[in-house]
């Protein structure tokens, strides 16, 4: 790493000498060493975390090829009327989007501007036709301007 | 009144263009007569834009429905500080205020800089007023914040309930300045790279104005988390009682802000070694095109919906934009390419500039996998046609080691001299940091903390927490046996001397603070949901708590229900976590959550009604999040550091000969 002591030191550019890496070079494979690092991690964290995220029709149509989904995200309108929650703090209910609807089981933590007529999106397995939810998502309200509309029709 | 506000746009449309084509001119064959209309051309268009901005002010505090934009984001009801909100509340509101921002910040720095800085400043014009032309073209014809409605109504629908908060007041328009700052240093870069003046020239403009979208952002994001966490009660998830949650909206906000931070840290290798000349400019390109692409992805929904890319009237113009900012800036930075060619080598491994160039590395990758993770759905839509998504453990899986890795290089970087430290002196000053971090992990070790992740992140704040004392501890040091001062008037003295140097340090300081408050909530949160029935006891972590009942009662438009609660164990309290039904809004409550600082733990207790029945039995979320409060006096010290380093120098004067004008302060920046 280090010039020898008492060694008297030229053009930088000098040091590269056989043997002896450049303190460039040296620099670049630690910066190589952090980007594929970076690289690294995307990458195993990617494929460990990645849900399918698809409309409601497109996963009945999916699961009727596939029979169950797993790991899936599906966005959709909570239907009036569905909403039933059981004495444990689970959670049923129905969403409905482009015309085609699927029953939810959720139980967790249900976001605090949840019922009917909002949008919401649910992770989890769609299995024997119920979706079974482990989190529950509701859209945030920078975003609500876009979906007034849809939400009086 | 509409009409002032459309005509008002029209004009600055007009005079946008005009400024555009006069800096053009000026700056091709210098011609004083025509910069200086240019100039003064822009002071008019934030003159006009000034005006748009306060007609539209005028017109929700009036309460004038015949303007859709007020009919849609106000009503009769909504407190007054609330129709003001309202001015950033809505899409065409919002980026009638970023258009506003700009044209106040563009004048403000070419008037300050206009003849100190006389070559670049026709093409910092020409920049500004070409970011001026599309925002307003998007403003006149995409989403004009004067349409009219074809009846006047009555009353206005109201500003949803969730934005309805004194959050509202602060956290948009912080977020808005922030993203439109970066345009200031951003035109000064583009300045440089068409004059070719690629020097130092642009630097300390760039880094000035650079620092201050830092600041500004930064505050947005702090405010933001503040407000998610106390008010809203979610983030990505609703009811998720956090400050981040890697929400895309987020992630945008946060993306142009790691790059600025990169950017801030990598200019002073330029300044002092006349390295990375190619690099600087890339950051300050990616920092302006992530503040318009974050623009854009608030503004569009293109994340937000399953498909939904065609939905949103501004979206294909912003992408549209984006497109032509990146590939003009791409250009000038090929064109300039033989001139940007590094000068300068890196003498070694251990030297301060190495150690930016890894921070930036560091910086720019979670950058990177962070944008990559926000994309994501688009990306695999686009090449596999299908939409994949990532959600919050894949930013922490990630992000997580990344930040540790510069939380190190966070400590041993300062200790680093430029070109280059001789290793044993290095080893020498970090033994004693490293020793305390063990005897702090050792210390949290007896106490029962077995995690090693949150071991080894405790350690890392330890570690770099004795680095930056011992910078001040060596600095004012050396000050009292020079100058025979108090420890207190040294340490003020010192970091007055070199602001730069230690306002960095003491944002290091805060950020280390934040730290230890991500590690406790990340690692050590409790929570857990009860149904509960009137007198029925529940408990979490050392908290029992009793439900009392549910209640009801109106305030004017709201309708409040809320569940009484009393904390037994460990002390005694009565809270009160309640829903806010505003009318118009019964779809969408908002929470009143109780949050309890509970001292000796240095926790926070934090429970929120999430729904009742008809038999009287509640359902309430309790969350025990330790160490959150030290997120708040992190950001607060890292913003304080911020503003110490980034205060203007005084304008030199004379010293007067009885001081000394040495103050025996070793390094630089």
């Amino acid at each position: 790493m280090e010039a020898p002591a008492g060694s008297v030191r030229p053009l930088p550019d000098a040091e590269a000498g056989p043997g002896r890496l450049s303190p460039n070079l040296k620099l670049y494979a630690v910066g190589g060493v952090i980007l594929l690092s970076v690289a690294y991690l995307v990458y195993i964290n990617l494929g460990s975390t990645v849900a399918y995220y698809l409309t409601v029709p497109e996963l009945l149509r999916r699961a009727e090829a596939a029979g169950a989904v797993d790991r899936v995200r599906v966005a959709g309108w909570v239907v009036d009327g569905t909403v039933e929650r059981s004495a444990g703090g689970g959670l049923k209910f129905v969403i409905e989007e482009e015309g085609a609807r699927i029953p939810v089981v959720y139980r967790g933590v249900v976001p605090d501007i949840f019922g009917p007529g909002i949008q919401v999106v649910v992770e989890g397995d769609f299995r024997d036709g119920t979706f079974q939810a482990k989190t529950l998502l509701a859209k945030c309200p920078s975003k609500f301007e876009s979906q007034l509309p849809a939400q009086q029709n | 009144m509409s009409e002032f506000g459309h005509l008002a746009l029209l004009f600055a449309l007009g005079l946008a263009i005009y400024n555009l084509i006069a800096a053009l001119g000026a700056g091709r064959r210098f011609s004083a007569p025509l910069l200086t209309s240019a100039r003064n051309g822009l002071l008019g268009v934030a003159v006009l834009m000034t005006g748009a901005l306060t007609t539209l002010l005028l017109a929700l505090l009036t309460h004038d429905f015949s303007i859709r934009y007020v009919a849609e984001n106000s009503s009769l009801e909504m407190p007054r500080l609330f129709v003001f909100t309202a001015l950033w509340g809505g899409q065409a509101g919002s980026l009638l205020f970023w258009a506003w921002m700009l044209s106040v910040l563009g004048a403000l720095a070419v008037w300050l800089h206009f003849y100190g800085e006389v070559r670049l400043i026709p093409w910092v014009i020409a920049v500004i007023s070409g970011i001026q032309v599309f925002f307003l073209l998007v403003l006149n014809f995409l989403t004009n914040p004067f349409e009219k409605l074809p009846v006047i109504l009555p009353n206005g629908r109201g500003l949803n309930p969730l934005l309805q908060d004194p959050g509202m007041l602060f956290h948009p328009p912080l977020l808005l300045s922030g993203y439109v700052s970066w345009s200031v240093p951003f035109a000064f870069a583009m300045a440089a790279l068409i004059t070719g003046r690629l020097g130092r020239e642009w630097l300390p403009v760039a880094r000035a104005w650079a620092m201050l979208a830092w600041l500004i952002q930064g505050a947005g994001l702090v405010v933001g988390g503040w407000w998610a966490y106390h008010v809203l009660g979610w983030g990505h998830v609703l009811g998720w009682g956090g400050y981040w949650g890697w929400d895309p909206v987020e992630n945008v906000a946060l993306l142009p802000w790691l790059v600025g931070t990169a950017f801030i840290h990598s200019l002073m290798v330029q300044e002092r070694r006349g390295m990375l000349k190619l690099w600087n400019f890339g950051l300050i390109i990616a920092a302006f095109n992530l503040s318009i692409f974050g623009t854009f992805i608030v503004r569009s929904g293109v994340l937000t919906s399953v498909h939904s890319f065609a939905q949103s009237s501004v979206g294909p113009a912003f992408f549209t934009f984006l497109g032509i900012s990146l590939a003009a800036s791409a250009a000038l930075v090929i064109y300039r390419l033989p001139v940007l060619r590094a000068q300068g080598d890196f003498e070694s491994l251990l030297s301060r500039e190495a150690a930016f160039l890894l921070n930036n590395l560091l910086l720019v990758g979670i950058a990177f996998a962070t944008l990559w993770g926000t994309v994501f759905p688009l990306l695999s839509e686009a090449v596999r046609g299908e939409k994949l998504t990532v959600g919050p453990p894949f930013y922490n899986q990630v992000n997580g080691p990344l930040l540790l890795a510069l939380m190190l290089l966070m400590g041993v970087g300062p200790l680093l001299g430029w070109r280059k430290t001789g290793l044993k002196v290095l080893l020498g000053d970090l033994l004693g940091p490293a020793l305390f971090g063990l005897v702090v992990v050792a210390g949290l070790y007896g106490a029962g903390i077995r995690l090693v992740e949150a071991l080894l992140g405790f350690w890392a704040v330890a570690f770099v927490a004795g680095t930056v004392f011992l910078e001040f501890y060596r600095a004012v040091r050396v000050r009292r046996r020079a100058m025979a001062e108090g420890v207190l008037t040294a340490l003020f003295r010192v970091i007055g001397r070199n602001r730069r140097r230690y306002g960095g340090y003491i944002v290091h300081l805060g950020i280390l603070i934040m730290a230890v408050g991500v590690i406790g909530s990340n690692f050590f949160k409790l929570e857990r949901e009860f149904t509960v029935r009137p007198g029925e006891t529940f408990s979490l972590g050392r908290y029992t708590l009793r439900f009392e009942q549910v209640g009801e009662w109106t305030d004017p438009g709201v309708r409040n229900v809320g569940a009484a609660i009393t904390v037994l164990e460990p002390f005694e309290r009565q809270l009160l976590p309640y829903r806010k039904f505003y009318r118009n809004w019964e779809q969408t409550p908002a929470s009143h959550i109780e949050i309890v600082t509970v001292v000796p733990w240095l926790e926070d207790l934090y429970v929120f009604l999430t729904g009742w029945s008809a038999d009287g039995s509640a359902t309430v979320h309790v969350f025990v999040n330790p160490l959150v409060p030290f997120v708040w006096l992190g950001a607060a010290v890292a913003l304080f550091g911020g503003v110490v380093a980034a205060w203007p120098a005084r304008q030199a004067r004379p010293v007067p000969a009885a001081v000394p004008a040495r103050g025996g302060v070793a390094g630089g920046d």
